[in-house]
């Protein structure tokens, strides 16, 4: 098991899509929350995370994404999610994040999908 | 196998120190072959309740947090005890999650994931320790090796 969060990312025309692998736990997910937020600071208002290669979250982890959501929803933006493995929803239903984030089955359908749903 | 298997580690309340507390559950776990995920959920389970440990029991950087794993046949236990503020996990409040994104607080998810992923958590303060055990069993079809489809 990856004990490290991979961070990277690929802009797919303005759309910045945000890679994270591995493990997103205390310690590793003030990685991605410093990434989210320089996308959001330096202006983009659409984000994409690609989750296909996390294995793990908690609370931590859903508590970054959650903000990126915040920040962004507060200046008309959104943050999309895609590709959760079985275990990683689990998390997100009974966090009830299902409820709050755009989630996507790949990043084909996140980059085509409309950006508010 | 008769009886159980017990494992015990005691680590410095820091963040540093996560990954061996959770390395040391789930490495148990694994040799005695419980389903993956059983092994996400311990892990999970493990994580939350020692991060709050480490961010909120002590003084930062200082204090000790124990966990005492136990495996049986139908079973895995692990207590978790600190010598920090006494703190019942269980006393908090469940969260809303019915509000939409403005409204949803940042954080408060740890212990209602805890208490939905264990099938039990129990929770003492005594001789000026928090004792915090969570188990999950073993279900009924759950195999070695079985693939963690949902």
């Amino acid at each position: 098991m990856s004990t490290i969060l991979q961070v990277a990312e690929e802009r797919r025309g303005d759309v910045p899509v945000v890679f994270l692998k591995g493990r997103m736990d205390a310690t590793t997910s003030p990685d991605a929350e410093a990434h989210i937020n320089r996308l959001i600071d330096g202006g983009d208002r659409q984000l994409v995370v690609d989750l296909s290669g996390l294995e793990y979250i908690s609370s931590a982890g859903l508590r970054v994404l959650l903000s990126g959501l915040k920040r962004l929803k507060a200046s008309g933006g959104m943050l999309k999610l895609t590709a959760l493995a079985p275990e990683i929803q689990k998390v997100f239903d009974i966090a009830g994040f299902n409820r709050l984030f755009p989630i996507y089955r790949n990043l084909d359908e996140a980059l085509g999908a409309d950006a508010a749903r | 196998m008769t009886g159980g298997v017990t494992r015990r580690l005691t680590v410095p309340a820091t963040l540093g120190h996560l990954e061996a507390l959770t390395g040391m559950v789930t490495g148990l776990l694994k040799e005695h072959g419980f389903p993956e995920k059983t092994i996400f959920e311990m892990d999970l389970a493990v994580d939350e309740a020692c991060t709050n440990i480490i961010r909120y029991a002590y003084t930062p950087g200082e204090g000790e947090v124990t966990l005492e794993c136990t495996v049986t046949p139908t079973s895995a236990t692990v207590c978790i005890i600190d010598s920090g503020h006494p703190f019942d996990p269980l006393a908090v409040e469940p969260p809303d999650l019915s509000g939409g994104v403005e409204d949803r607080p940042i954080g408060g998810l740890g212990v209602h994931l805890i208490r939905n992923l264990m099938d039990t958590v129990t929770y003492e303060y005594t001789g000026g320790k928090n004792i915090l055990c969570m188990t999950r069993f073993r279900k009924p079809g759950e195999q070695s090796g079985e693939s963690d489809h949902l």
